[in-house]
């Protein structure tokens, strides 16, 4: 039954054949036109001008005027604006229709995509909302998820890296999985992604939905409650993103142009030290750890400041982005094409983005029962990788003032006997950055068709193909270099590909009745989806030259290849039923059922069944409070899954080259019985307007449980699932998480009248998570990341997960009385670690003593005191939008923030510990306060310097730097001016003598103007480590470890519509 | 609807398990990454860390601090790798022995199976001897898919392990060929080799460190050594370098060896340990990291021939395995190519430094792709690692026949103590073998091959101060090697680093200290393994 | 960095470390670092130090100081001027001469090579031209230069005495003595002593070491381990007056003198052991060690031992020279471990001075 998939070029076809049909049409019908004005008689151009029930439609020109063609007069005229009450109206006999429109002061009959679906705002029974293309605009994005922050209660947003084109991190309503992905599904004009947290190795910054254009979006709809989300049953647990993008309006063509030029900044300024500040703590060092001191150094007063490798390494890069887009049609097709040109440079060299993307959506009604529609849209992203983020931010703290960016002979600098730096030296990135290529190519083809049939009066049936086509290659090159004492002897390059495909069929019927005041609505769908992809790479060595980045270039003694493929299918059966009787109570059911190859015979189906109550208190006879324009209830509870990844039901057998032959050995433990993980959600929720709905507040409360939690078995090092060769643990359902969140949207008209309107939208919100079982309760889940000195977070049962484990400092020790009298570090044999100067002395850390082998402090400093140092998540996070608008001035204030969030500033850790002076690294200034012990007048050992907290200068055995202790520990609460933007359109009067031009708008903006916050790194938003080593099972979260931080950007923008 | 199978995926680039096991072929297949994949781990950085630089035979000036300075802690890195990595050895073992007897039918031989079973219970034995050797009581696994959902397996006691393994490995000799199915592949002799290892050992073990060792296993340890010499049909190779001079893989000598090869782009099944060892980039491929690495001043003074001198240590020496082991300025290797500025030539070891330089590794260490017929690449080297070599038999026999004595002169065990010791070029020892002198001669025949460490645990069952005070009286610390003449030296003078602070010269090892802790992280998520040990025979 | 527009000055040279700080330098070694102290120095871009660049990194140079290391090549032209080349062209030239070392000689590696063989000497600081000067006033054919090491054609007319090296920075006699025939000790030219004329060669056959000085030594024997196999000595009066050769000093001070003689391992010494008796009243069996492996791969050696060392190693077996005038019991035996098919060959034993007092410096 399943049909072949499409090519694209079939696709064009049945595009062209749609066009084709609309334009064949005999036209016999009458014209009426008309023009649309606003309340004040000002022309609205742009406005959506339809036939109620027929697929005529136009849009109004620069001067308000339209023309439309009607068969009756009994013929109804729909015209709806942005912002502007809709309004209908008979023709009767008229030929000419002048309307005004009225200003919306509410938004509740605005008709909203829902999954498999629309519905009238006010009529929604489940917590959703809603981001507009004109939200979008305002916020200089990359990609679309950076233009979601702070626009919806709810939504938790962590960008992970300022890279362009880097990851973000999406949490709707809270952590949802222990080790599996928290990131929402993203339903794309019906194709369903689902959003990937982290991805490995040297492209690991990279972003999945980096290849969407933010400016071809319509809006996004964030579905938050169980019964929005149930309808997407097993992929929904994470919520959802339904992102629907542009499509024609009948009428005139509308041609818009616009151009974004940014600059972006670099990040701020870090005390680090100078050269000559540096020479002298690389003395001081040696006077007291012994080792050499480099000549150059032995006088820092001959000294100068050295390299400043931050000035160096970070530079105000340039952005820019031009689209251009054409809509129009008439009553029977309506298209929207559109091409966009990004190139986006990072404050990093070595770092870029370039983005080519266009769209066609073709709309077409040939037939009274027959409507047809096609979307397809292609783009290629170009990133460049080279600046690997995890490193820049560090190198540029790191690297010593005293190696040059280059060379007097040209060559690049690095650490050498000329300079002095040892060979432990960070090497020079700037050169790594010129000489090294890491590009990433995407290509990706998202697009489908749909058809919808009028079978009787109230009955429809819909069916769309999607598909998602992707294309993936990357190259990435090390050339031979020598650069100081890093050498890289011979030339590499490594090449990858990428295929994957999805598609999806979808069968709807939908049932619409009214029969007086009850009002019906039924669906059924059966949907089937499929996805595969097929990895190829290649590697060789010794290349000979470095123009040819082409493998056959290389040794072919030293060529390896690697490969793999997977594929995925579900199928679904899912209905809903609306009951709504006079708009007054809304009653809502739906029933999921997905079947997925993730799971074996007994398990293969899962059910997930919501159901939801809205009560319009507002529109009840007896309810009579002039004041209160609205005030709705709602409940609803629902069910969602997750399903995990696939394969966990088999154990594969993993091949591994032999010196006779392949072998094999089993990659993974199987676990034919893996369960749905499910979430059972309660959702309580109130709207409620006032004067007019110029005030509208909604709020939610939400209590979800999830069960089954999936995840790879924790299981202990015995077991043999950790490391090179191992069997990995298998995927099992074990113990249950809890959120409790809340959120609240406030919206105000605060001032309106015909110069000037302030409109501001607040939305906060906050979520607890809490794990509720485990396997056992003394079970905990590490994430322990070895590249970052073994941090580890941890979940136990009780607690919100990703704790930060470390110990507790309580300053450092002033004396040897001290010392003694405090517990210390002991040996294996549990005897005291010596006082004295090569073991615990004054000026070490003093740990705090917590517990004990018998759950009671002990004396002893040792693993047992270890204990939960932070918690990643905020208590709330908030957005605060403020829009004014004056004649043909507006402007808009973004501000972001979150609360109670921690930060563990490890950049500052590794960076103030004055024992890596031998690794030829540069410290922050603090690290120059490292405690001096000294011999008083009396005798007595004490601190020179007893106001510092950096501990002395020792590599003993009281892991003064080795241990994570709070010290490090952050509070991560800001807010921050997260946007800026005037604009200005240009007056008709003016552009009325350009003839040519039907707008212009010229803006400017500023994002990430300030900050407000504790936090003493470069940014308190630190998402989720992304570095080459990070996966679902030891990405560190909160922990600062030199992210590539939002900086400041200023982008002037230009929009012209034709 | 759709058919059925629509929603029956099972993985496109991979055979599943119950596929498998279905043809002699597969089934050698399946054991065939026991002989590396599952050791990588522990070969990687553990094999060196934990084998030599604890022990005091090798060092790394700036690097693995916490394994030089016997400061291992339960977060030093090798400690986690090489526990993970054993038991991932023990995984793999138990899984193959059970898949094979679920998953094999008809299609498989009897012979087959039984053999590959018996691989599979040799490659855990041995992995469990690292175990109880580094850990002490460690938990005895036999079967993982029992503990999937188990949380309450308690350590067995050291005993116990002991008692298990050797009964494992007899198991194994019984079932094991006596000529190798394929080169590389385990016989009978490997086995039994291991048994002669295990028995001596063991012999200490039942001591409880009271300094007498138990006659009736050391009388197995030299009957199986014995058998080995005798029947086996391994010889040693007549010129020690050439046990490491490429290639020299699955050569007379070698009983058992981890069977690496080069595999381009590939993580696991080949040998990344020269990386590490190498001195520099200029006699390796793209790694040589090893810079800071080399013998250690006490291992440099157990040569004959280096000998004291008011300033330190001086002279030559006849002995072969100084130059196969480790580098000392001027020494010339015919078998590596050196990068020179604007060229290259055969490697001769630098002269650098004024007060601090490094004897660096040779062993294992084989040069660039180009001396290696091209199979060679960062980190990736095809070559194999000993686990066991007939030399070490021979000085098992020797000390099983010392056994309690201080001293023998028993014709034998002389003869095969000989064997080893003139092999190195030096002339015959005539004075009676004591424990000191096997000791020597095993510290200088197997240093960086990861061998020291386990003598001296072997010793410390029986005699714990002993071990104590071998390293104890080590020097760990730099110190500056300096040839008469460069190049062409005819001798070497050795001085330690003078700003070297003499207080850290010294490890201090005691019982609170010489076994490796429980990895910290594997006692956090397995609480378990803090409840007291268990005989396994006793459960 | 950048002058600030001012004229550049130098107002002195100084080392680094500060203790030293103020000696001011008017001249350095090669590779040594040196800062340069002044005004407006910022702009400098390139330091020359005669005609030789100095390597410059940016990171050091500043407005007031510039640290370079003297290059460690070896001018041609001298000028004994320190050259700074700013930005903007301008020069600044400063005195500072290059201290060039003269050359070093530390060994010949066969102080018997014969006349038209080439001969290794090691040392230091051979910058060419160099001419190397035997006793007798002939110049030998310099073959080869590394920077520590010559290889000279011996030419016909040279005689028995130290050699001078001479390089455009100095010129240097050298300590040891080409043919070296001061204090011979033992040589078989005549054989004198108790043992084994039988290994003394006097006639060179074909296939044999060439005789460098008359008469030689040559052990061609499988020798077992712990055989006793005399070489050569035997007690003062046996020995005659080629005993008494050994200088009254280097009893007294060992230290100022080293034992050398020359050695041809036709076959490796790679076993069992060879001892010298020298310097003693009787015999001390198990020292001095000169132990294997040795290999001069069939060519003639000169080998070198601290006579300290050999004194010392008496000493230790509570033997402690003394001076005697009747001359000096003298043994090369050949006991100990191992067996050893050896086919070695000795002349020459001289105990001589380190330092050579009488050469003109």
């Amino acid at each position: 039954m399943i049909p072949h998939l499409l090519k694209k070029a079939e696709l064009l076809f049945l595009a062209l054949a749609i066009i084709q049909l609309a334009v064949g049409q005999a036209n016999t019908q009458r014209q009426v036109s008309g023009r649309v004005m606003d309340e004040s008689g000002a022309v609205l151009s742009g406005v959506s001008v339809t036939v109620k029930g027929l697929p005529q439609s136009t849009s109004t020109a620069n001067d308000g005027s339209y023309r439309i063609s009607v068969s009756a007069d009994d013929a109804v005229l729909v015209f709806s604006y942005l912002g502007m009450q809709t309004l209908e109206t008979t023709v009767g006999n008229r030929s000419v229709v002048d309307v005004y429109l009225q200003t919306a002061t509410s938004a509740l009959d605005e008709v909203v995509i829902i999954g498999y679906g629309t519905s009238k705002r006010g009529n929604l029974t489940s917590a959703q909302t809603t981001i507009s293309a004109e939200d979008i605009g305002k916020t200089v994005n990359t990609t679309i998820e950076q233009a979601i922050q702070g626009r919806s209660a709810g939504v938790y947003i962590t960008q992970n890296s300022g890279q362009p084109g880097g990851g973000i991190s999406v949490n709707i309503r809270g952590i949802n999985s222990i080790n599996g992905t928290n990131e929402p599904l993203y339903v794309i004009d019906g194709v369903q992604m689902a959003g990937q947290a982290v991805s490995f190795g040297e492209q690991s910054s990279s972003n999945p939905l980096a290849g969407l254009n933010p400016a071809d979006i319509e809006d996004i709809q964030v579905l938050q409650g169980p019964s929005a989300t149930a309808i997407y049953g097993s992929r929904a647990t994470n919520g959802v993103l339904l992102i629907t993008t542009k499509r024609g309006q009948a009428g005139q063509t509308k041609i818009d142009y616009s151009g974004q030029y940014t600059i972006q900044t670099g990040p701020k300024r870090m005390e680090v030290m100078d050269l000559r500040q540096y020479a002298q703590m690389v003395n001081e060092y040696h006077e007291i750890a012994g080792g050499e001191t480099p000549q150059q150094f032995l006088d820092p007063s001959l000294l100068g400041k050295g390299t400043d490798w931050q000035k160096e390494l970070f530079r105000s890069a340039p952005m820019h982005k031009h689209q251009l887009s054409l809509g129009g049609g008439n009553d029977r097709i309506t298209y929207y094409l559109s091409g966009e040109y990004m190139d986006q440079e990072g404050i990093a060299p070595g770092s870029g983005f370039e983005r080519y993307g266009s769209r066609l959506n073709i709309d077409a009604k040939p037939r009274k029962w027959l409507s047809l529609g096609a979307n397809l849209s292609f783009s290629q992203t170009d990133e460049s990788l080279t600046t690997s983020q995890e490193n820049i931010i560090s190198n540029g703290l790191q690297l010593t003032p005293q190696i040059p960016v280059k060379n007097q002979d040209g060559s690049w600098g690095g650490g050498d006997d000329n300079n002095g730096a040892n060979q432990f030296a960070p090497v020079n990135p700037l050169a790594i950055a010129s000489l090294t290529t890491n590009d990433l190519t995407r290509r990706q083809f998202l697009g489908g068709i749909n058809v919808g049939i009028k079978i009787i009066e109230g009955l429809e049936f819909r069916s769309s193909f999607n598909t998602n086509f992707g294309f993936a290659n990357s190259d990435y090159y090390i050339p031979v270099y020598k650069i100081g004492w890093a050498e890289n002897a011979t030339a590499s390059l490594q090449s990858r590909g990428n295929l994957n495909t999805y598609w999806n069929w979808n069968q709807l019927l939908e049932y619409n009745k009214q029969l007086g005041k009850h009002h019906i609505n039924l669906m059924a769908t059966h949907e089937a989806q499929a996805s595969n992809w097929k990895n190829l790479g290649g590697r060789r060595t010794g290349f000979l030259t470095n123009d040819i980045l082409d493998l056959e270039a290389g040794d072919p003694l030293t060529a390896s290849a690697t490969g793999g493929s997977g594929d995925w299918a579900m199928e679904s059966y899912l209905g809903r039923i609306n009951y709504n009787y006079d708009d007054r109570y809304i009653v809502s059911g739906t029933i999921r059922t997905d079947g997925s190859v993730n799971f074996g015979e007994e398990n293969k189906w899962g059910i997930f069944p919501s159901i939801s109550a809205a009560w319009r208190v507002t529109q009840e006879d007896f309810f009579n409070v002039p004041a209160i324009s609205e005030l709705k209830l709602r409940f609803e509870t629902g069910t969602t899954g997750n399903q995990g990844g696939s394969g966990y039901i088999y154990s594969p057998m993993r091949p591994g080259a032999t010196p006779s032959g392949t072998g094999f050995l089993p990659s993974r433990y199987n676990n034919p019985g893996l369960q749905w993980e499910e979430t059972l959600t309660y959702n309580f929720g109130i709207n409620f307007g006032l004067l007019k709905n110029r005030i509208e507040l909604e709020a939610d409360y939400y209590i979800k449980q999830t069960d089954n939690l999936l995840m790879e078995n924790p299981l202990p090092w015995y077991m043999g699932t950790n490391g090179v060769g191992a069997v990995a643990a298998p995927q099992v359902n074990i113990g249950a998480l809890e959120n409790k969140g809340w959120g609240i949207t406030l919206n105000t008209v605060n001032i309106r009248n015909e110069q000037f309107t302030w409109q501001t939208n607040f939305n906060i919100s906050g979520f607890k998570t809490t794990i509720k079982k485990f396997y056992s309760d003394a079970a905990q889940i590490n994430r322990t990341s070895w590249w970052l000195q073994d941090w580890t977070q941890q979940s136990v049962v009780g607690m919100a997960p990703w704790q930060f484990v470390g110990y507790i400092e309580e300053g450092l020790f002033q004396s040897i009385e001290e010392i003694n009298n405090s517990p210390v570090p002991v040996d294996n044999n549990g005897d005291r670690m010596p006082t004295n100067e090569s073991n615990i002395w004054v000026g070490d850390v003093k740990y705090k003593d917590i517990s004990g082998p018998n759950g009671s402090p002990d004396g002893i400093i040792d693993v047992n005191d270890l204990t939960f140092i932070g918690n990643p998540y905020p208590k709330f996070f908030l957005g605060f939008t403020n829009s004014f608008s004056y004649k043909g001035f507006d402007l808009s204030i973004l501000l972001t923030g979150a609360y109670g969030n921690d930060v563990y500033n490890y950049m500052a850790k590794v960076n103030s510990n004055p024992n890596n002076i031998n690794l030829s690294r540069n410290l922050m200034i603090r690290a120059m306060d490292y405690a001096r012990p000294i011999v008083g007048e009396n005798g007595e050992v004490r601190l020179e310097n007893p106001g510092t907290d950096v501990a002395r200068i020792s590599h003993g055995p009281n892991g003064n730097y080795d241990r994570h202790t709070n010290k490090w520990v952050e509070d991560g609460s800001y807010l921050r001016i997260k946007n800026i933007a005037l604009g200005y359109n240009l007056p008709s009067s003016l552009l009325a003598r350009l003839k040519v031009l039907q707008s212009a708008r010229v803006a400017f903006s500023a994002q990430n103007v300030a900050t407000f916050t504790k936090y003493t790194g470069f940014d308190p938003e630190v998402g989720a480590y992304i570095g080459r080593d990070a996966s679902n099972q030891n990405q560190a979260i909160g922990l600062d470890f030199g992210r590539y931080p939002l900086t400041p950007i200023y982008t002037f923008s230009l929009g012209m519509s034709f | 609807s759709c058919n059925k199978s629509f929603l029956e995926k099972p993985p496109t680039d991979s055979i599943v398990d119950a596929s498998f096991y279905k043809t002699d072929d597969q089934v050698l297949a399946a054991t065939a990454l026991l002989y590396s994949q599952v050791w990588f781990d522990y070969n990687d950085k553990a094999s060196y860390n934990l084998g030599d630089f604890r022990a005091g035979t090798a060092y790394s000036a700036y690097n693995d601090r916490g394994n030089v300075l016997f400061n291992t802690t339960g977060d030093t890195p090798e400690n986690g790798t090489a526990w993970r990595s054993f038991f991932i050895v023990v995984g793999q073992a138990n899984l193959a022995i059970q898949n094979i007897q679920k998953y094999a039918g008809d299609g498989v031989s009897p012979d087959i199976k039984r053999m590959a079973i018996a691989e599979a219970r040799f490659m855990r034995a041995l992995a469990y001897r690292f175990l109880v050797m580094n850990w002490g009581a460690v938990p005895i696994i036999e079967n993982n898919l029992t503990l999937l959902a188990d949380t309450t397996i308690q350590r067995n006691t050291p005993e116990s392990v002991w008692r298990y393994i050797t009964n494992e490995m007899r198991a194994a000799a019984e079932d094991l060929p006596e000529t190798p199915l394929r080169p590389g592949r385990l016989s009978k002799w490997s086995a039994e080799g291991m048994l002669a290892r295990f028995y001596l050992t063991r012999a200490g073990v039942v001591s409880g460190g009271s300094g007498s060792r138990d006659q009736t296993f050391l009388d197995s340890a030299k009957y199986y050594a014995d058998r080995v010499i005798r029947m086996s049909g391994a010889s040693l190779l007549t010129n020690y370098a050439e046990l490491f001079l490429y290639p020299y893989d699955n050569n007379a000598e070698s009983l058992f060896s981890l069977q690496w090869t080069f595999a381009p782009g590939a993580w696991g099944v080949q040998n990344s340990t020269p990386a590490y060892l190498a001195y520099s980039g200029d006699i390796a491929n793209g790694d040589g990291w090893g810079g800071d690495k080399g013998a250690t001043w006490w291992m440099i003074s157990l040569y004959d021939g280096i000998v004291p001198t008011e300033t330190g240590l001086a002279g030559r020496t006849l002995d072969q395995r100084l130059k196969a082991t480790f580098m000392l300025p001027g020494a010339h290797y015919s078998e590596i190519t050196q990068s020179i500025p604007g060229g290259k030539q055969e490697l001769v070891f630098p002269f650098s430094g004024t007060d601090v330089n490094f004897l660096s590794i040779k062993k294992y260490v084989t040069g660039k792709a180009e001396d290696v017929g091209g199979q060679a690449a960062s980190q990736n080297y095809g070559h194999d690692t000993y686990m066991q070599r007939l030399a070490e038999i021979y000085l098992i026999y020797a000390e099983a026949v010392l056994g309690n004595g201080t001293s023998t002169t028993d014709e034998t065990a002389m003869e095969y103590f000989n064997k080893v010791h003139t092999r190195a070029g030096l002339p015959p020892r005539e004075e009676p073998l004591t424990l000191d002198a096997i000791l020597k001669e095993r510290f200088i025949e197997f240093s960086m091959e990861g061998m020291a460490w386990y003598d001296l645990v072997s010793l410390h069952y029986h005699n714990p101060q002993k071990a104590y005070d071998i390293l104890n009286a080590q020097d760990r610390e730099r110190f500056f090697t300096e040839p008469d003449q460069f190049p062409n030296p005819t001798s070497w003078k050795f001085i330690k680093t003078p700003w070297v602070d003499p207080g850290t010269r010294n490890i201090n090892a005691n019982s609170g200290n010489f076994l490796l802790p429980i990895p910290t992280a594997e006692l956090n998520q397995a609480p378990n393994l803090r409840k007291p040990p268990v005989d396994y025979f006793n459960k | 960095k950048e002058s600030t527009g001012g004229e550049p000055q130098i107002r002195y040279i100084r080392v680094t470390d500060p203790d030293s700080a103020d000696s001011l330098l008017v001249g350095g070694y090669q590779s040594n670092l040196i800062a340069i102290v002044g005004e407006n120095l910022g702009g400098a871009r390139e330091v020359w130090f005669n005609d030789q660049q100095a390597v410059l990194t940016a990171t050091y140079v500043t407005n007031n100081t510039i640290l370079v290391t003297i290059p460690s090549q070896v001018p041609s032209e001298i000028t004994n001027k320190l050259r700074i080349i700013f930005a903007n062209g301008h020069i600044l030239e400063h005195d500072f001469e290059v201290q060039i070392s003269e050359p070093l000689i530390l060994s010949m590696d066969n102080e018997y090579t014969l006349a038209g063989e080439v001969a290794t000497i090691r040392g230091n600081y051979f910058y060419e031209p160099l001419t190397v000067t035997f006793t007798g006033g002939g110049t030998g054919e310099v073959i080869a230069v590394e920077d520590d090491i010559i290889r000279v054609r011996i030419p016909a007319d040279a005689q028995s005495g130290p050699i001078t090296i001479k390089s455009n920075f100095g010129e240097t006699p050298s300590d040891f003595w080409y043919r070296d025939n001061r204090n011979i000790i033992l040589s078989s030219d005549p054989f004198t002593g108790w043992w084994n004329a039988s290994f003394v060669v006097s006639n060179p056959g074909a296939g044999d070491p060439p005789a460098i000085n008359g008469n030689y030594i040559r052990v061609t024997r499988s020798i077992g381990a712990w055989a006793w196999t005399e070489v050569a000595g035997g007690a003062a009066d046996a020995m005659g007056d080629i005993s008494k050769k050994l200088p009254d000093e280097a009893i007294l001070k060992p230290e100022k003198y080293d034992l050398k003689f020359e050695v041809n391992t036709l076959k490796p010494y790679n076993n069992n052991m060879i001892k010298f008796n020298f310097g003693l009243q009787s015999e001390v069996n198990d020292a001095y060690q000169w132990a294997p492996p040795f290999d001069t791969g069939g060519q003639w050696q000169t080998v070198v031992i601290p006579f300290e060392t050999i004194i010392q190693s008496y000493k230790e077996l509570g033997v402690t020279p003394v001076v005697n005038p009747n001359g000096y019991w003298t043994r090369v035996l050949i006991h100990g471990p191992g067996d050893w098919d050896c086919d070695i060959a000795f002349d020459n034993f001289r105990v001589v001075p380190k330092i050579d007092e009488s050469k003109t410096e």
